[in-house]
């Protein structure tokens, strides 16, 4: 499904359009909800928090507009919520050490995160997992060559095309920058 | 070289291995940011997916808040002593926990309802279950007192505590926690009568955590109602 057909299946407010855009969205939600809380439940929680206010949001999303940023939106706020929330008095209470106090982490930086997110999730699978092994395993192409079982020019290939893909779905974040 | 190219490559190979930009390379602060973009492919939060099953969670939120929304509440949500009491206050009773029900599943758990149904001296205050027991809900009659505040709790869909175990209500304000007394329902759901010392002005959150029979009076943190979640 497209981006438009996914926003006006989710725009209805069906199950099948909420379980399309949670199968699309739900690891981007989860990943930032995780920057902001670092917390495996809370952003879990987060993630729920996200879906419904979105859900209960549909009706303002209007035809055309990008779904991917609108619910950026609703999930930054949902965190950032839950995020307050905690540092008013989680439970249990215990002496609050105010060396252990951090900040969320920036507008910018969640979204990078976000888009990054995005753009794995849109990899094809087999150039995802060299990337994810390359980059979060820490593997050299040798490695991954043996891990999966392919020649090592195979390997070659997909990480030089993911990283193509990558550049072309991040570039204007580095442009930004510049 | 253009400059998707070399942040291709950069991405890729980093930066002791990327390839030396040409002239209409990126400057100095594109390669900071394409070195944080290669940061956040390895950042485990990147590639960390939700626990399995809260699609489910999810939809039967939606579910429950689209049947509050297609009809009112049915009274028995939050079933209550007043049952035995005189039509009048019941019904005006199950209007008050019904709408705090509806607002309930409106939010899908994550609704505070607050309503005046007895004049300034008794408040209604609806907890929602937590995701320790997503099927629980309460309604706290809050009745100053001179003694101090009697708080009746009508509590649903709690299973008993097992045995080792019980629960604790609190009430926690800017200035710490208070704990208002432990049950255990093994006789079943019901009211369960409690008492604090303060008010709810000063200690607006109430909480229901589940306790370990372990000597230690400080809470354990699973909260299983709470009417701010």
């Amino acid at each position: 499904m497209d981006e438009d057909g996914l926003a006006d299946a989710f725009r209805t407010g069906s199950a099948e359009g909420v379980r399309a855009v949670y199968e699309r969205y739900s690891g981007p939600v989860f990943t930032i909800a995780l920057r902001v809380l670092g917390d495996r439940e809370l952003a879990a929680d987060a993630v729920q928090v996200t879906f419904l206010n979105a859900w209960r949001s549909c009706g303002s999303l209007e035809p055309g507009r990008p779904l991917a940023p609108w619910l950026f939106t609703i999930a930054r706020r949902a965190a950032i919520d839950l995020y307050r929330r905690r540092a008013r008095g989680p439970e249990p209470v215990e002496p609050q050490d105010d060396s252990t106090i951090t900040l969320p982490p920036s507008m910018e930086g969640i979204w990078e995160a976000w888009q990054v997110r995005i753009a794995l999730d849109t990899l094809p699978e087999e150039e995802r997992e060299v990337v994810r092994a390359q980059h979060f395993g820490g593997l050299s192409h040798a490695q991954i060559a043996q891990q999966l079982d392919v020649p090592i020019g195979t390997v070659k290939s997909r990480s030089h095309r993911a990283h193509r893909r990558l550049a072309s779905m991040l570039g204007h974040l580095a442009e930004a920058a510049a | 070289m253009t400059s998707q190219e070399w942040l291709a490559g950069y991405l890729e190979q980093g930066r002791p291995g990327a390839q030396e930009p040409g002239s209409d390379a990126p400057g100095v602060a594109s390669a900071d940011a394409a070195q944080r973009l290669r940061d956040l492919l390895a950042d485990p939060d990147g590639w960390a997916e939700p626990p399995a099953g809260l699609l489910d969670q999810i939809v039967a939120g939606i579910d429950r808040e689209r049947a509050a929304l297609a009809g009112p509440p049915r009274p028995a949500a939050i079933p209550g002593p007043a049952a035995t009491r005189d039509g009048r206050r019941r019904t005006r009773l199950r209007r008050s926990v019904g709408a705090g029900a509806a607002a309930l599943l409106a939010a899908a758990a994550v609704v505070i309802a607050v309503l005046v149904t007895r004049g300034p001296a008794t408040t209604d205050v609806v907890l929602a279950g937590t995701r320790l027991a997503p099927g629980a809900t309460a309604a706290a009659k809050l009745h100053a007192t001179p003694s101090g505040l009697a708080i009746e709790l009508d509590v649903s869909g709690l299973p008993p505590s097992p045995p080792g175990y019980y629960y604790q209500a609190w009430m926690k304000g800017p200035r710490g926690l208070v704990t208002i007394g432990t049950f255990h329902l093994r006789g079943g759901p019901g009211a369960v009568e409690l008492w604090s010392a303060v008010s709810l002005t000063d200690y607006p959150t109430i909480t229901v955590t589940r306790e370990p029979e372990d000597g230690n009076p400080a809470s354990s943190g699973q909260v299983v109602l709470t009417n701010h979640p």
